[in-house]
């Protein structure tokens, strides 16, 4: 009898802000990727995102 | 539509000190449950929480205690433990219990909780009174964006901790930089600038090779060039002591032979042992005195004095004999250890010519110089042995120290380059990460920035929205009254900070609780909370309003009312607790309101027993019951029907606008209100909306004429003559109730899909 699971407010706000760093390229595609899996849980770690903004570290890769 | 709770247990939890039920009806979507202060409302709200939210409920927002104050051990009943707290939850969407583990609230199944919303008056102040910090974080509950703020916190934390880096990175370089400088000036300031400096010591490679070290090769030839001046030394101390011993020699034996030539003048060779044995003989012999031999008489001590005379003289060649013996010894000794001497030092030149063949395979210059020197000492030296090294030791010195001088000049040169080259790497290594940090915290910074904004402009936008419903619903409470445009929005510089405005008879934009009434505050908090809860519901959400009614008036209250019947479809169910009996007043006199409520009463509290539900039965149902008994209470279901008729025919009168003479305080009898009703408005229709069947108009003389027949019955049982009502007939009683039932019926029908409203 529930009804059909509608967006949360969390998937509202982390897909517009995906869609606005996709916009800048502050990150690359798999960042993005990353980053939209870490929202959908709340899980991003400082040291996930650092990695985001990192250099010489592989795309999407954690330290 | 169905409502969402069954059923909800709750075991030695707070004021439920013995396990208690409430069975919610499934086809009443509000469950108002009323009790006075203290009975145990607030401990099913705080359960609906728990088993909802895995909070602690109210006392949550209490201050008691200190900072390290565990709230949780205060929930179980008093004299219970934590692990006999029990709460069930059933619901049409499953089922659910919340115990108290040892950290934390433990519901189980953990997933899949209800939407529970719960609203107290704490709440309302902190929605209307508090500042715009403790509002957000009463609305960020309904917003829900936990998640987004946990990845906008790791956000933010990474853009410090880069922008940290870039700094330190930035010192560093600077610091680097400077140690350069400072190494440019300390060496002359030669070339351009420090970096062009520092390039070309780098490159400069390195000028001559480095010489072989002579010290090892020197170690040996210096240790017998050393020797030889304590082996002239020794020489010349055995040579002298050689020498004095051979003069010894030919002195002692001068003595002895002195010695033995003035005893051969007075002794006779050979008379030694006879002179011993004739002594020997006399110290025996004490009586002896004439000799044995020739009967010569003599007196034996003279004899023996003068014996012993004469053999002192002759021990005295023996003694000389012993000395010359050991001095001859001595200089053979002597002799042999100057021999030895003389041996070493002849060994010397060929032990240095050894030495000097690692040298002579050096092709190093100071090598060969060295070498030629000691070879030339080594000549001199098998000339005269007597030459001493010390000249030769001080050249070879000097050359050494010389070579130490150049090598240790080398090596600053070389420590000189290793460290620019260092320096140079680092200057170059945190010039690179200094520019990376610095690209990446601005990127981390432009990502905060953007998750920041899009949070605020998603909060904003919902907050519009839920301006928009607050006003609607505040204004169906307050209408025709000159206050509202309620504007909620987050704070321009205000990070989780939500600002509150109203209108207020023409000043716009104010604080409403600098203008509204308390009662008006306390409305315009419900509204907030309804219309956020509103926002997310759906068919899981549960509203629970925990007496949040006590300063509204009676017909703000009868709007309030009205207004919950209204939303109560947008929840899955809506309880609401009260101490207030106006309130559930209302709610019974309000058709939607009560034909959606399950009324529960909540009995006093004990301690031994906690708290327990009353049953609350419609009057309908009471009158309905007595009058389909045998034998019938004809007083009792006469009294009831009448009652019951007098709160209907109230009912009609109002909905018709029927006027009515002026009484105080307002009393009407039954035959005043059917009087009222007269002719003309009982041919009218009653318009009735059945659900799901259009309009259907019935004659309200249908149901008042046979009424009006019927009712001089509540005079009868009124009046108590036992003598009437014993002559009474049941049947007419009955008759009275039924018909009394059917007009209740005709306007407020408790099966859903009847239901009926008076329009």
């Amino acid at each position: 009898m529930s009804q059909a699971k509608s967006k949360q407010p969390d998937e509202i706000v982390a897909e517009r802000i995906i869609l606005e760093l996709g916009k800048v390229k502050i990150l690359s595609a798999r960042n993005l990727n990353l980053l939209r899996e870490k929202f959908a849980n709340g899980t991003l770690s400082q040291d996930d995102a650092e990695s985001l903004f990192e250099f010489d570290r592989p795309e999407g890769g954690t330290k | 539509m169905s409502s969402l709770l069954r059923k909800l247990t709750i075991g030695h939890f707070r004021g439920a000190c013995q396990p208690v039920c409430l069975e919610f009806k499934p086809e009443k979507k509000i469950a108002l449950i009323s009790g006075n202060n203290g009975t145990g409302k607030s401990t099913i709200c705080d359960a609906l929480e728990m088993i909802g939210c895995s909070q602690i409920g109210s006392i949550g927002d209490k201050k008691f205690g200190g900072a390290g104050t565990n709230k949780k051990t205060f929930l179980p009943s008093l004299d219970r433990k934590e692990t006999d707290v029990k709460i069930e939850l059933a619901s049409i969407e499953g089922n659910w219990t919340a115990t108290l583990g040892k950290k934390e609230i433990c519901v189980a199944p953990s997933s899949d909780q209800l939407d529970m919303r719960v609203l107290r008056r704490s709440n309302i102040l902190r929605i209307v009174e508090a500042n715009g910090t403790d509002r957000y974080q009463v609305m960020r509950e309904f917003l829900d964006l936990s998640k987004i703020e946990a990845v906008e916190r790791a956000l933010r934390e990474a853009a410090t901790t880069l922008g940290d880096n870039a700094n330190s990175t930035a010192t560093d370089l600077s610091n680097s930089k400077r140690q350069l400088e400072d190494l440019w000036h300390d060496n002359g300031s030669k070339g351009e600038t420090a970096a062009s400096w520092a390039a070309t010591i780098i490159e400069k490679k390195s000028a001559v090779q480095r010489p072989a070290d002579l010290k090892p090769l020197l170690k040996e030839p210096k240790r017998i060039l050393n020797s030889i001046s304590a082996l002239n030394l020794e020489f010349s101390q055995k040579q002298k002591s050689f020498e004095k011993t051979a003069a010894e020699q030919t002195s002692s034996d001068a003595e002895l032979q002195e010695t033995i030539a003035q005893l051969a003048s007075v002794e006779p060779a050979g008379i030694l042992d006879s002179l011993e044995s004739a002594l020997q003989f006399l110290k025996k012999e004490s009586n002896a005195k004439e000799c044995p031999v020739c009967s010569t008489p003599f007196r034996r001590a003279d004899l023996i004095s003068m014996i012993e005379a004469r053999l002192i003289k002759m021990k005295a060649v023996q003694l000389a004999s012993v000395k010359c013996k050991g001095i001859e010894a001595s200089l053979t000794s002597a002799k042999s250890i100057l021999a030895d001497v003389v041996q070493r030092k002849a060994a010397i030149p060929d032990a240095l010519t050894r030495m000097l063949a690692p040298l002579q395979e050096s092709a190093d210059t100071d090598a060969k110089m060295i070498r030629v020197l000691i070879e030339d000492f080594v000549k001199q030296y098998q000339t005269d042995d007597k030459v001493l090294p010390e000249k030769l030791l001080l050249e070879i010195e000097e050359i050494s120290a010389k070579r130490d001088k150049e090598a240790a000049e080398e090596d600053a040169e070389d420590r000189l380059k290793k460290q620019l080259e260092r320096l140079v790497e680092t200057i170059a290594s945190k010039q690179k990460s200094s520019e990376e940090y610095v690209t990446a915290a601005g990127k981390a910074d432009k990502a905060v920035k953007i998750t920041e904004n899009e949070r605020k402009r998603y909060v904003d936008e919902v907050l519009v929205q839920i301006s928009t419903e607050v006003n609607t619903l505040f204004s169906r409470l307050h209408p025709d009254e000159k206050l509202g445009g309620i504007r909620l929005s987050v704070k321009e510089r205000g990070q989780g900070s939500v600002e509150m405005t109203s209108d207020f008879h023409g000043k716009s934009r104010v604080p409403p609780e600098a203008f509204f009434s308390d009662s008006h505050l306390d409305t315009l908090g419900i509204c907030v909370f309804v219309a956020l809860a509103k926002a997310n519901g759906n068919s899981r959400t549960v509203l629970v309003l925990d007496d949040v009614v006590s300063s509204i008036d009676r017909d703000h209250l009868s709007r309030l009312v009205q207004l919950i019947s209204d939303e109560a479809s947008n929840f899955g169910h809506v309880i609401i607790t009260t101490h207030l009996e106006i309130l559930e007043e209302w709610f019974r006199h309000n058709t939607k309101a009560a034909n959606q409520t399950q009324f529960e009463r909540i009995a006093e509290w004990n301690i031994s027993s906690g708290f327990r539900f009353i049953a609350r039965e419609f009057q309908t149902d009471l009158l309905r019951s007595m009058i389909g008994k045998s034998p019938l209470d004809k007083s009792g279901a006469g009294q009831k029907a009448g009652s019951l008729l007098e709160v209907l025919l109230n009912q009609i009168t109002l909905s018709y606008r029927v006027p009515m003479p002026r009484v105080s305080p307002v009393k009407y009898s039954i035959g005043e209100y059917l009087q009222a009703l007269n002719r003309e408005i009982r041919e009218d229709k009653i318009k009735v909306d059945i659900q799901g069947t259009g309009k259907v108009s019935t004659p309200l003389s249908q149901y008042l004429d046979p009424i009006e027949n019927t009712a001089w019955i509540r005079n009868v049982v009124d009046h108590g003559n036992i003598e009437l009502n014993a002559m009474l007939p049941e049947g007419d009683v009955k008759q009275f109730g039924d018909l009394v039932l059917k007009l209740n019926d005709e306007f407020c029908c408790n099966i859903p899909e009847h239901k009926k409203q008076l329009c």
